[in-house]
């Protein structure tokens, strides 16, 4: 059974088939070979784990990071670069990344910080999943509607919700951010508000 | 398939029950009565104030559940003018209400999808909080629509820090729901105008 859902984005092939031999055996191992291919998988997946290259045509992985970072700021991504000076570190720090690792990669840091992105997975996303899985008959039951009319009346169960949220649709991104900035209320009592838009 | 209309139905109820316990004549246009035609002859009558609606609703118009028509949209808004407007339904205040509130006294709605779950053990709750502003008002002649929508806001926070206090996932699920609901509450027009104790 897999572990999790990982993304590796890498123009250079090679470094994308070592992630995937390192990986493959305990997650489900997806990739892309650019940015914007990065960018495209990101908004209808859930990742638990994303690795960007840092130096990539185009996109490269400073903005796809600032990009998933917007959308969800609690997302585990991890840089790699040909460059292990102190302000690679600050500045991959500055953009929320989880992490970075050094070029070249070994197969015992990969599953390592994978390893710790893990334990610190999305605690929204935990939380849920743990309560569908504890839960089956009431989380599979229709629950959850809105007053508007499309072609038919949707009714969501919570097991719809997580599943929408790790597509990464509109509406779980929706529920995503209710979680997450009623989370922020309790916490400061709502004299902060959220960072997601 | 559930529909959530079945408990705005029941929330509507109530308010029916309080207004007529309270001496006001209502004209209930609920189902098959809740279409344009009917809407806009009740609306054209001068001494009718209050307007009230539940259901489903766009930004530009709120709809009836059973023919699945506008009922009042930007076409017609004018059946709105100088009326007190208490809307439960998604999205209507953005445009519709925006484009009502000068000619309107005021109006209450909501500027973002209206949610709702079916398990009586938070509908109830729900509609508790929907129906705050106007049974307060109607209890209290004196409060303005500021003073309402204040007090659903609190009571959307009662029930928040009641479903929170929890600590269960699905609850806390839920008191995001209010959340969302609450900061989707709007009040545009005259705040300080009152339901009053004239009828219907």
């Amino acid at each position: 059974m897999s572990r999790g859902k990982i993304l590796v984005v890498d123009d250079e092939q090679e470094i994308i088939e070592e992630f995937e031999r390192a990986l493959k055996k305990e997650y489900t191992v997806d990739t892309a070979s650019s940015g914007e291919e990065g960018w495209e998988k990101y908004q209808h997946n859930y990742y638990d784990v994303v690795f960007v290259d840092w130096k990539m045509e185009k996109m490269d992985g400073m903005q796809l990071l600032e990009k998933i970072d917007k959308m969800h700021p609690f997302a585990k991504v991890i840089m790699i670069t040909a460059f292990s000076d102190e302000d690679t570190a600050i500045e991959a720090h500055h953009h929320h990344a989880f992490d970075f690792l050094t070029k070249p990669v070994r197969r015992h840091e990969i599953l390592q910080t994978v390893e710790e992105a893990m334990r610190r997975k999305d605690g929204v996303i935990e939380a849920l999943e743990d309560w569908v899985m504890t839960h089956p008959e009431e989380a599979t039951r229709p629950q959850e509607a809105t007053f508007s009319m499309g072609e038919e009346t949707q009714v969501w169960s919570a097991k719809d919700v997580l599943e929408e949220m790790k597509r990464n649709t509109e509406l779980g991104r929706q529920e995503y951010r209710n979680l997450h900035q009623l989370t922020i209320d309790l916490l400061t009592r709502g004299k902060i508000k959220s960072c997601q838009k | 398939m559930p529909d959530p209309t079945e408990l705005s139905y029941i929330w509507a109820e109530t308010i029916k029950q309080k207004l007529e316990t309270n001496g006001w004549q209502v004209i209930d246009l609920a189902a098959d009565d809740a279409i344009a035609s009917q809407v806009e002859l009740a609306l054209q009558n001068v001494t009718n104030e209050v307007v009230i609606f539940y259901g489903h609703g766009f930004p530009s118009c709120m709809i009836s559940q059973n023919v699945e028509e506008a009922i009042i949209n930007l076409n017609n808004m004018t059946i709105l003018k100088k009326k007190k407007v208490y809307v439960m339904a998604c999205w209507t205040i953005q445009k519709l209400g925006e484009y009502a509130k000068n000619i309107v006294h005021c109006y209450l709605g909501y500027d973002k999808e209206v949610k709702v779950w079916f398990d009586p053990l938070y509908s109830n709750p729900l509609g508790e909080c929907v129906n705050k502003g106007i049974l307060e008002m109607l209890n209290i002649p004196d409060y303005t629509f500021e003073q309402a929508r204040q007090q659903m806001v609190a009571e959307y926070n009662r029930w928040i820090d009641y479903f929170v206090d929890k600590e269960e996932v699905n609850s806390s699920r839920f008191a995001a729901v209010l959340r969302h609901n609450r900061d989707a509450l709007r009040l545009l027009g005259n705040t300080e105008c009152r339901v009053g104790r004239c009828a219907i």
